[in-house]
């Protein structure tokens, strides 16, 4: 019971919601970068919306199953195939033994996962499945995913084929997310009023590009350097979303992979409910920010975990029908 | 205009042991998250504030927090979002937690110690293990022993961690032998190696690429993985160094 990774592709990871607790040891979460996906995955196949997925960047991994199993794939599209065939994102499937997964071209989104259901048989440490790669430690032996590493999943796959096909969808999914690209929303953070007015407007009007060298770390951006009454300050606490304001006038904004403490000025937050639209942002495509208030920050959170409630109790019925089938 | 927050929400009167009452400003960092700021310094009263708070906030227990995160002069609090949904007085961010935030720490009647463990950390400062240390004590203008002196004479607090996992950052290093961050850092730092940057002073727990002035190295480990609490070292803990020599370090590291 196990499935197999035949390539490497350039960044697969095993992921959860993160390892909370223990920041005040420098240890960050390293959850995933698209808790949302996540979540989404995981709740199609009646799993812990928490569960460990593989985390996949493109060039994505091409993944063989030594089992049969029931999966779903979450996130960016890059039009996965099995057995060559185009196979659905947010929808259960149905993979026999033997059955490769392969994705096969870029299409949008830069973060996709894999769960399967009952989830990967895999220790955790300090309360989570989450990788640290920095201390080589969780996930998948501490490391970024190798040819040829066998994951075993943690239940056996109950069913009866009634087909001859290599793969099966399931009746039930999830509706993708409308408006991937409408402004990124903020809120200001506490060092948002040393930016001069110019600067203030500038952040809220002008487009920014994502940069290439941004990782599960952080999201680099450039546009027009922002300028004002720039200094360093005393290392505080920072978190997912945080932007900090660089020396040269440019933004980084603090995703899942970030050092617990920082000193750049802090001049505003990502929200919660908009850090998984920026982890599936295109490289090089202009972002713009839009500032909301901290209320209705709080209510589009509510909304989206709303979303993930209805996905689970529809699916904990669609689940509940095609277990008595069997 | 867009809106912009007012992250502001009280300040609050703190006491802490030894009868001072110390301003703590109650601020939003986030849309889950309040920091408790003090007034911004690295200072030994600023963070025995801190490291009050940050033990009121642990015993506390209180519900629907995912981190409490102390640093020189603020600690942190990230809340759980799916434990404050603002549908009842009891889980709105407003009226359920911040006032039961501000009434613990504003309860003056119970003040209770600060409990600092007391930890002695032998270092090792002989040259093979100490490639900065000449360079400061020159440009200290003192000798080697005296930079050693003066670092094993000082009792240390752990600001924060941070960096790293289980990277302590200490103070007050004597104004004598402060130096700066090299310009370009070192590749890869041996883990263990003690380190000075500006008046702090700190122990690499494992290797990585890092810029402090390496001014010895201890045997004892720093990161212990295996353990469930890994750090060999936490906030508010009293740190003294007390010099080895290569032989005691070599027994020390492998007993």
């Amino acid at each position: 019971m196990s499935l197999r990774i035949i390539k490497k592709g350039s960044c697969d990871s095993l992921r959860d919601l993160g390892r909370w607790g223990y920041q005040h040891l420098g240890i960050p979460p390293c959850g995933a970068m698209d808790t949302f996906a996540l979540q989404q995955a995981n709740i199609l196949l009646g799993n812990d919306r928490g569960e460990a997925c593989i985390e996949m960047f493109f060039p994505a991994p091409v993944i063989q199953f030594e089992a049969d199993a029931l999966i779903a794939i979450s996130g960016a599209k890059w039009n996965p195939s099995l057995q060559g065939i185009p196979v659905n994102t947010l929808q259960p499937i149905r993979v026999k033994k033997g059955a490769i997964l392969r994705f096969e071209k870029p299409t949008s989104g830069r973060v996709a996962y894999l769960s399967v259901q009952g989830g990967f048989s895999i220790p955790q440490w300090l309360g989570s499945y989450s990788t640290h790669i920095g201390v080589a430690l969780a996930g998948w032996k501490g490391r970024l995913l190798e040819k040829n590493d066998e994951l075993p999943f943690r239940k056996t796959l109950h069913h009866v084929w009634e087909s001859t096909a290599t793969w099966l969808p399931e009746p039930w999914m999830a509706a993708p997310e409308k408006n991937m690209f409408a402004p990124i929303r903020i809120i200001a953070g506490k060092h948002f009023s040393l930016l001069d007015t110019t600067a203030q407007t500038q952040l809220l009007s002008s487009p920014f590009s994502l940069l290439p060298e941004s990782n599960r770390m952080g999201c680099l951006l450039k546009g027009i350097p922002l300028e004002g009454n720039y200094r360093e300050m005393i290392s505080a606490a920072v978190q997912c979303g945080t932007i900090q304001w660089l020396p040269d006038g440019q933004l980084i904004v603090l995703m899942a992979d970030h050092p617990t403490t920082g000193g750049y000025p802090r001049i505003a937050n990502v929200i919660q409910a908009d850090i998984h639209r920026l982890a599936q942002w295109p490289i090089q495509k202009p972002i713009t920010f839009e500032m909301i208030s901290r209320e209705d920050a709080i209510r589009f959170y509510q909304e989206q975990h709303f979303l993930l409630t209805q996905l689970q109790n529809a699916t904990a019925f669609r689940l509940a029908s095609y277990l008595e089938q069997r | 205009m867009p809106p912009i927050n007012n992250q502001s929400i009280a300040t609050i009167q703190v006491s802490i042991p030894q009868g001072t009452l110390i301003p703590v400003s109650v601020e939003w960092d986030g849309e889950y998250c309040i920091s408790l700021v003090c007034t911004a310094a690295i200072e030994p009263a600023i963070q025995t504030a801190i490291q009050y708070i940050w033990q009121r906030l642990q015993e506390s227990a209180m519900l629907g927090l995912l981190d409490i995160i102390p640093a020189y002069h603020t600690v942190t609090i990230l809340l759980d979002p799916e434990k404050w949904d603002n549908r009842s007085q009891a889980t709105s961010l407003t009226e359920g937690l911040i006032p039961r935030l501000i009434q613990l720490l504003q309860t003056s009647t119970n003040v209770v110690n600060l409990v600092s463990r007391k930890i002695s950390i032998p270092v090792c400062y002989h040259t093979s293990m100490a490639p900065d240390l000449e360079d400061l004590a020159n440009r200290a203008g003192c000798t080697v022993e005296e930079v050693i002196a003066i670092h094993t004479k000082t009792d240390y607090s752990v600001y924060m961690l941070g960096f790293l996992p289980g990277f302590a950052y200490m103070g007050k290093v004597d104004a004598r032998i402060a130096a700066p961050r090299h310009q370009r850092p070192r590749k890869e730092v041996t883990p263990g190696s003690v380190g000075i940057a500006a008046q702090q002073t700190g122990i690499y727990p494992t290797a990585s690429p890092g810029g402090w002035q390496l001014i010895g190295r201890t045997p004892l480990r720093m990161w212990m993985p295996e353990q469930s609490n890994p750090c060999f070292l936490q906030p508010g803990d009293e740190v003294r160094f007390y010099p080895i020599s290569l032989n005691e370090f070599n027994q020390l590291a492998t007993a």
